[in-house]
């Protein structure tokens, strides 16, 4: 018999389930919409930081938080692979910084794999304002097919603006604000940073890690030191 | 639950469909590709884009799956039903194509060549070329000409010689802008209404076939419409045509490329420390069986949290093997890179190799070797990525470490599924649409690495799908499969498979398969061989009469170009006919694939079925395309015809597509994940 029969066939994993579990679809909407006992336990009352908390932490500190989004979190320095410091969060994200430049992010929903900086890049390397360049290029990586990624090479502008005094956690400090326009491949952006007006450290920074995340808002209450 | 940094996740996100369709996105004619109303335009889908679309109009209840195979190459498989053809209904198949000769440039408009039932010169046979310029104010003017189906109307001759009637169903090439020619046109105005486009066209269609066999009368070669779309991936079309017919269509899109949910959602990497200058490099503790069993046991609760299970071990003082399983990061490259992370962490400081080889289905498939002093140098620098991969080797595994290794004592092993489907017929018994709800309950019992029993059960809790062959008949459960599988390797390049039982609802025997397939080569060869039994439509467990000998050679290329693969087998058919079944399928690194085969063998069209061929298309999307969570589940929807020729038995457990993933090829293009 001659079958004229045209399939279209649609396999549900919504209802699934299995020796393995629930079908992962169900599991998360379930930890969305029906939190487990555990879930629902009161959260402790966040710790109020300190200038006193972080120094008995011994540890490098620094606040971040996505521009855009209401949360702030904290992150330590885990790692130092050459001149990069890795920051990680209580939820196992990661930012990875180069001096003060973000270099690599990590679980945020739009990783920065990795950026190129000039020798001379006084976000990545401590350079008092009096010396900072004007002029700069770096490449951001990103994932995309293949290893080398997608690479977005940027030249970037520095202009110097005044000086002004701002707090974090207890400690004041007077720094110079530089506006940083990049652009290329399709990319514009401005990054602003507040640096010591001495040493050049910069205390505060919002600085591009993709399109996919725009600006990420950092503020360094410890900065890393070899010491 | 997932614990979000920065980003707050909506519920609704989650339980979002595919959304978000590119506001540049070309609208749909009634064909369910880029369009007018019934012409075409020169317009392209996204590349990646795969839509849906359901149309009704006067003549025809008709549905396509389209796909942007290529940034230039728009494919679509349309499937039609025409009440009044030849004396019946007709139920039309066709493959159509469309590419993009020139893009839009300054006064030039963009130019495309197409193809309507590419390959046979039936009812909705044409071909066309076209060009659409983008004239300001959100206005798209199209005007192109067309051969077949498309030259029927105010024809002005023919150009390239005759053209037979289109009443083929074979494959068949000779018909190409033969016959009459005719031009078409029309206009589309994107108003300021979001989401509303406002369409009129001149058709070159004179629905011939209509008027001969059926009542059909069109008044005008005029045409009108709008399109809707209210949010993106769905958009809506009605339509007033010829004078006298109405159509509607909806269409359903998503994209690769554009995933619900970022795909980099979740936690972090293992940051890694390097070894400190003049680190330990005593590699004593490696004769001491209870330290080797120490790090075993400590790595194995540390893999879990990325879901990589660990099949085998074997340590030495400076070197690890890892048999792992990676059973939730859609990307292999990323569960490896997580691994070495892990080593770097967790193992003594003398260890300085790392060989990683990911087990699929119980088969070893590529053994990767990581240097720790090149993990510690590459780690967080600006050229990780290609450096990594520079320095990262290759080649085939054996299928165990051998004695002497640790081994994970998990066998016998029983896992089960319960999993409900809805199969949806569109033109079974001669009705438009039927569908069935499935329940289907399967369960595997592992008694060795590689040699497991399976069964697969389905009750149909309501249905009217027909398939005219008494199998769909049935009330209660049937027998999908009983199999007693054993996967191995004959050499580490060469894979085998051995199948013997109920191998699928309608076949029952021995089905056993051999795949070599290098690493580190983009092609590989296949040989199956199936000697079966049909089964009995109305019984659980009984046999028919028919036996047979079916056996095909196949040949598997990954083109390395757009995601490309290719697969030609050769080959009997379970009916004794001869033939040839080509595949082609797009795959994209986060695990979404559109594939589409024809089957062409030396079956009579009468005993064929559909055609001399049958043809199909698939899109299979990972739940983690859509989930903010790591799983390897995907979701896949076929449309396709099964004729009596050209049919194989379904094994589900076919070698290719079990190692596919883990070759070289494979591992560089997914290799940006590996520090992710």
């Amino acid at each position: 018999m001659i079958r004229q029969s045209l399939l279209f066939c649609l396999a549900l994993s919504l209802g699934a389930c299995s020796s393995g579990g629930t079908s992962p679809v169900f599991s998360a909407i379930k930890g969305v919409i029906l939190p487990s006992d555990e879930d629902e336990k009161p959260a402790k009352a966040p710790a109020t930081i300190t200038r006193a908390r972080i120094e008995q932490s011994g540890l490098a500190i620094i606040r971040g938080r996505l521009e855009g989004e209401d949360i702030t979190n904290i992150l330590s320095a885990t790692s130092l692979n050459g001149t990069y410091v890795t920051y990680v969060s209580a939820f196992k994200q990661t930012v990875t910084m180069n001096g003060s430049l973000v270099t690599a992010t990590r679980g945020l929903g739009g990783d920065l794999l990795a950026v190129r900086n000039d020798a001379n890049d006084p976000v990545a390397v401590l350079t008092p304002p009096k010396d900072w360049p004007t002029h700069l290029t770096r490449d951001y990586r990103f994932p995309a097919d293949g290893p080398a990624g997608n690479v977005v090479t940027l030249d970037c502008a520095l202009t110097r603006g005044g000086e002004t005094e701002i707090t974090i956690v207890e400690l004041d400090y007077t720094v110079t604000a530089f506006s940083e326009v990049c652009s290329g491949k399709g990319v514009n952006f401005t990054n602003i940073y507040l640096a010591d007006a001495k040493s050049g450290q910069i205390w505060q920074a919002r600085q591009w890690v993709g399109e996919k995340l725009g600006y990420l808002n950092i503020e360094v209450l410890e900065p890393f030191t070899l010491d | 639950m997932m614990h979000i940094l920065f980003r707050t996740l909506p519920a609704g996100l989650i339980l979002a469909s595919s959304t978000a369709t590119l506001a540049d996105s070309p609208s749909f004619s009634l064909y369910g590709t880029a369009g007018l109303i019934d012409m075409p335009t020169a317009q392209m889908l996204p590349d990646g884009e795969t839509a849906w679309t359901f149309t009704q109009t006067n003549t025809m209840v008709g549905g396509t799956m389209a796909f942007q195979l290529l940034p230039n190459l728009e494919t679509a498989v349309h499937f039609a039903t025409v009440d009044e053809w030849l004396g019946g209904t007709l139920y039309d198949q066709s493959l159509d194509l469309k590419y993009k000769i020139m893009d839009e440039n300054g006064y030039f408009p963009s130019l495309a060549i197409g193809f309507r039932d590419f390959l046979s010169n039936g009812a909705f046979s044409s071909e066309y070329i076209v060009a659409t310029k983008n004239v300001g104010y959100g206005l798209a003017v199209t005007g192109g000409i067309g051969w077949g189906r498309l030259g029927s109307y105010n024809s002005v001759g023919s150009l390239f010689g005759s053209r037979a009637p289109s009443i083929s169903t074979g494959v068949d090439f000779n018909h190409f802008f033969r016959g009459d020619a005719a031009f078409f046109g029309g206009l589309e105005w994107e108003t300021p209404v979001d989401g509303l486009i406002v369409k009129a066209e001149y058709s070159s269609d004179a629905y011939l076939g209509e008027q001969t066999y059926g009542s059909f009368s069109p008044k005008s070669p005029f045409n009108f419409g709008v399109d809707y779309e209210p949010f993106g991936g769905i958009s809506m079309g009605a339509y007033y045509n010829y004078g006298t017919d109405f159509g509607f269509r909806i269409t359903l899109s998503g994209n690769a490329n554009r995933p619900i949910v970022a795909p980099d959602l979740g936690t972090g990497p293992v940051p890694v420390n390097p070894r400190p200058q003049g680190y330990d490099r005593n590699t004593a503790w490696a004769n001491n069986p209870a330290a080797q069993d120490a790090i075993v046991k400590g790595l194995i609760p540390l893999f879990e949290t990325e879901g990589v299970v660990i099949e085998e071990v074997r340590l030495t003082g400076n070197s690890i093997d890892l048999y792992v399983q990676n059973t939730k990061m859609p990307m292999t490259t990323k569960a490896v890179g997580r691994i070495t992370r892990m080593l770097s962490v967790a193992l003594p400081h003398s260890i300085e190799v790392f060989r990683i080889t990911p087990v699929s289905s119980s088969l070893a498939t590529t053994t990767i070797e990581i240097k720790r002093s090149d993990l510690e140098a590459q780690v967080e620098r600006p050229n990780a990525g290609p450096e990594s991969f520079r320095t990262t080797q290759f080649s085939d595994a054996e299928n165990t470490l051998g004695d002497g290794a640790w081994k994970r004592d998990i066998y016998p092993d029983f896992s089960w599924s319960l999993n409900p489907r809805i199969p949806v017929s569109l033109s079974s018994g001669g009705s438009a649409a039927s569908f069935d709800l499935l329940l289907n309950a399967s369960a595997g019992y592992r008694i060795s690495r590689g040699l497991s029993l399976n069964t697969s059960l389905t009750q149909k809790v309501y249905g009217t799908i027909d398939t005219g062959d008494g199998f769909s008949d049935s009330k209660g459960p049937s027998l999908d499969r009983l199999t007693a599988d054993y996967l191995f390797k004959l050499s580490p390049a060469t894979y085998a498979r051995v199948s013997a039982g109920y191998l699928d609802r309608k076949y029952g025997g021995i089905d056993a398969e051999v795949l070599w397939k290098p690493t580190n080569q983009n092609w590989g060869l296949g040989f199956e061989l199936a000697a079966v039994q049909k089964r009995a439509p109305d019984s659980f467990l009984g046999f028919g009469d028919d036996q047979t000998l079916s056996a095909h050679a196949s040949i598997y290329w990954d083109t390395g170009f757009h995601g490309l693969e290719a697969q030609v087998d050769v080959g009997r058919y379970l009916a004794g006919d001869l033939g040839s079944t080509v595949k082609l399928s797009r795959r994209f690194a986060n695990g979404w694939e559109v594939a589409g085969f024809v089957t062409v063998t030396d079956m009579p069209f009468a005993d064929f079925g559909e055609g001399n061929f049958s043809k199909g298309i698939s899109v299979t999307i990972p739940l983690r395309w859509t989930m903010p969570l790591e799983t390897r589940s995907s979701t896949s929807i076929s449309l396709g015809t099964s004729g009596n020729g050209g049919q194989r038995v379904g094994v589900g457990n076919r070698l290719y597509p079990i190692i596919r993933d883990y070759d070289v090829l494979d591992l560089r293009e997914t290799w940006g994940a590996y520090w992710q």
